[in-house]
């Protein structure tokens, strides 16, 4: 194996936002989704960090990491709370079953 | 040259976003403190948030009017932001007055909902002032964050439930695609500041380079198109535009009000400083046509805009449902000033800015009209509105009034928003690639044709149906007078609007980088 | 005291081997499993991996707090919500619609494409074969982040308490049930 470099992080990384989006658009659970979302918000983490290592030179890759990680948990209190909100309504998170708003 | 300020200096200059963040605060601790069942709860409230905007306002009236990064490059503070947080903090006035008379936020909760809304306001600003990869993404979930709960804001409403989990799923997808574009961005340039990132896209695209670096130049553009995905998100452009009718349809109406005028303007502000004055090599607009990649990016915007506003006009012909209407209408005006954007030059800027400054002032006449027709009848669908014209003219005029400024027919603001982007788009009719700007502007044209005929629907069910039933209606007073004067602005600004292209012209001043 | 030293060592290569496998074997795993307790035990174990990665890049402090908040807290409210509403799906891999199944499928394929197409061609190119070099001896650590987020990072710092503030209060207001008080009017949330 050859030395370890940049590309083998971007393809981890790429590969686990490939994933994630496969999530997003294969699972019908609302709450898969929001999983599908946070392995998106990782892969890009993982892209932050290893380009702050290997190009910039500096920490300010693994500081925007950090943010991410906050904004992630902000996203997925309110994500969660809107599924308990329906879940309390409709006893259902199906997300292809929420069709109350079609015509 | 940028002027850098760093962090205890810049606060003078920071003094309204100060106001809005006491504001939120204060409206939290009022929310608490005023008593719930207290007649004048909404009172307190309403004329607590009015006065934290105003104070915002006058705050921003008095700020000094020169270019410069603040807090060690976070944001920007210069003209062209000015002019958007005005147009923020009139939409948010205007919202809150709206909100206040309306039957859709119950005084319990319409201490959060201010709250919530000034926290909106707030993370505008910011949009329209980042110059940090970072502010620019945490900006937008300042927007989105709030917005996600207020959309479910209908307490045991099963439609409004549905909306919010849509919202923020298509919301969580689009800011996650952007975050890994903004994360690539970082990586090709090694930098989060867009002052630095200019300087060194431009190295990275310069033709001596052009040979090895031909990959970095693919992830700039699988880059870019990702963070695309993340604007046209906010400004509800076709690919990404699927929760617009659904989050519309279920939110509570002043909300949906303000998110159709709001953060689509901001979304324009983002888009226009990120790749107009930084990631655009060579300065200005025009610079966009050439940089980034090698790809012809003002096609590609032209390509969305005309996408936008087709598929926008022809999914909204046969809604009958008002607030679905006015969804799909709205993802056609942001095709229509993605025209601007495509244009690509000071002028298309400028035809942006005047065309949102004019659509925030019909788009939430129409939506006014929608609720005050709603609060009579009760549902909001086109049959509501048969016999307006009989039971109430003022309102039947003032929303045949609107209905008409958006379709763009003079001698409203309509027609004058419209015809500088149509001026913009056709200012390159001799230059590179002239037929295809030409084609943009007749699909514009004949999208304008597509869209009378459903704003006229609206208009011959108010002016030639025939009543059903004996119904009142009677809008509360505040909306009277706001219905007026909307519709006398418009009127006012269609024949003689100099101001609107004074005052943009002047806002035409970007921090531009180093 | 960096134990996973960052250079061309062979625990190096074994260390990212085994992480980067973890973390994709979990992600997989994340995507397919039926049950959505299964698909969630898997997405933490690809934090955890994922923190393990950060670790061989010399993000330390990043590495503990992908452990404490990622797959600590953030996780915590996953199972909560999984615990309520634990519905498994159906069909794990359905794509909805005949459009949505062909856009998705182009759309990875093409990135897919792309990614290797960079990697297999740009090999040879500077930046991405970059051998990793041992870096300065505070890199990642507390202190230093410390020293960046309170002087180039403030703004956002300041900004995003008030985004969390902003989202917990959001939050209470959607989850509380709406209970009709005495008077009739709702109960007041938050």
């Amino acid at each position: 194996m050859p030395h370890l470099t940049l590309s083998h992080f971007l393809v981890v990384s790429a590969l686990l936002f490939g994933f994630g989006v496969l999530a997003v658009v294969t699972r019908r659970n609302a709450v898969a989704v929001l999983m599908g979302i946070e392995l998106i918000l990782n892969a890009a983490n993982l892209n932050l960090v290893a380009f702050g290592r290997y190009v910039a030179g500096g920490i300010s890759g693994q500081v925007f990491g950090l943010f991410v990680i906050v904004l992630a948990a902000a996203e997925a209190a309110v994500g969660l709370a809107i599924i308990l909100a329906i879940y309390q309504m409709v006893r259902n998170i199906d997300t292809s079953q929420a069709t109350t708003l079609k015509e | 040259m940028t002027i850098t300020q760093f962090n205890i200096a810049s606060a003078s200059w920071f003094r309204p976003e100060l106001a809005l963040t006491a504001g939120i605060l204060l409206l939290f601790l009022l929310d608490v403190l005023v008593r719930k069942q207290s007649r004048y709860r909404v009172a307190v409230l309403t004329v607590a948030a009015l006065a934290c905007v105003g104070v915002a306002a006058a705050l921003l009236a008095f700020q000094p009017v020169e270019s410069r990064a603040m807090f060690n490059g976070m944001i920007a503070s210069d003209p062209f932001a000015t002019f958007w947080k005005w147009l923020f903090l009139g939409a948010a006035a205007l919202t809150v007055l709206i909100a206040a008379r309306s039957d859709e936020f119950p005084s319990p909760r319409i201490g959060v909902f201010y709250a919530l809304l000034l926290s909106v306001v707030l993370g505008m600003f910011l949009m329209a002032t980042s110059l940090d990869l970072l502010m620019l993404y945490l900006a937008i979930e300042m927007v989105s964050l709030p917005s996600y709960a207020i959309a479910g804001y209908k307490p045991g409403d099963r439609r409004a439930a549905e909306a919010s989990l849509k919202y923020v799923i298509y919301g969580g997808v689009a800011s996650g695609i952007m975050l890994f574009g903004l994360s690539y961005i970082y990586g090709l340039v090694g930098s989060t500041n867009l002052t630095a990132l200019g300087v060194r896209l431009e190295s990275l695209a310069a033709p001596a380079s052009a040979g090895g670096q031909l990959g970095l130049r693919v992830a700039l553009m699988v880059a870019v198109i990702f963070v695309l995905c993340g604007i046209g998100y906010k400004i509800a452009a076709v690919p990404w535009h699927m929760w617009c009718p659904d989050v519309y349809e279920g939110a509570p109406t002043p909300f949906v009000a303000f998110l159709s005028v709001g953060p689509k303007a901001a979304g324009f502000a983002l888009a226009v400083r990120v790749f107009y004055s930084f990631l655009a090599s060579g300065g200005g607009p025009e610079g966009f046509a050439r940089g980034l990649a090698d790809v012809p990016w003002p096609a590609v915007v032209g390509v969305l805009s005309a996408v936008t506003m087709t598929l926008g006009n022809l999914s909204a012909l046969h809604q009958n449902n008002l607030k679905r209407l006015l969804a799909y209408s709205s993802i056609s005006h942001a095709g229509y000033a993605l025209m601007g954007l495509a244009a690509a030059s000071q002028l298309g800027v400028q035809s942006v800015m005047i065309y949102m400054l004019v659509y925030l002032v019909m788009n939430l006449g129409a939506f006014l009209a929608v609720i005050a027709i709603a609060q009579a009848t009760g549902s909001e669908t086109i049959a509501d509105c048969n016999g307006l014209s009989r039971r109430h003219p003022l309102l039947a005029v003032t929303f045949a009034v609107f209905l008409f400024s958006l379709t763009g027919l003079p001698p409203l603001a309509g027609f004058v928003g419209k015809w500088y982007l149509f001026v913009a788009v056709l200012s390159h009719y001799a230059g590179d690639g002239g037929a295809w700007y030409v084609t943009l502007a007749v699909i514009a044209a004949l999208n304008t044709a597509i869209s009378l005929y459903y704003y006229v629907r609206i208009i011959r069910a108010m002016f030639i149906e025939a009543p059903a039933g004996e119904l009142v209606v009677r809008p509360r007073v505040s909306y009277q007078i706001m219905l007026g004067t909307f519709s006398a602005a418009l009127l006012l600004f269609g024949v003689w609007w100099n101001p609107l292209i004074e005052w943009t012209q002047a806002s035409l001043t970007f921090l531009t980088r180093g | 005291m960096n134990y996973i030293l960052p250079g061309p060592s062979l625990l190096d290569k074994l260390a990212f081997i085994v992480l980067a496998s973890a973390v994709l074997g979990f992600g997989l795993l994340t995507v397919t499993r039926k049950s959505a307790v299964t698909a969630l035990m898997a997405l933490i174990g690809a934090c955890c991996a994922l923190a393990g990665l950060y670790a061989t890049l010399s993000a330390h402090f990043l590495a503990v707090l992908q452990v404490l908040v990622y797959a600590g807290a953030i996780m915590v409210l996953f199972i909560f919500a999984v615990m309520i509403v634990n519905r498994d799906d159906e069909q794990p891999i359905a794509l909805r619609g005949l459009f949505l199944r062909a856009a998705g499928v182009l759309g990875a394929g093409y990135f897919f494409y792309r990614l290797a197409w960079i990697v297999v061609r740009e090999r040879r190119a500077d930046v991405l074969a970059t051998s990793i070099t041992l870096p300065i001896p505070e890199y990642g650590n507390v202190a230093s982040i410390g020293r960046l987020l309170f002087s180039d990072f403030l703004f956002p710092f300041e900004a995003i308490s008030l985004l969390l503030l902003v989202a917990v209060v959001a939050g209470v207001l959607v989850a509380r049930p709406p209970r009709p008080t005495p008077s009739g009017d709702r109960e007041r949330v938050a």
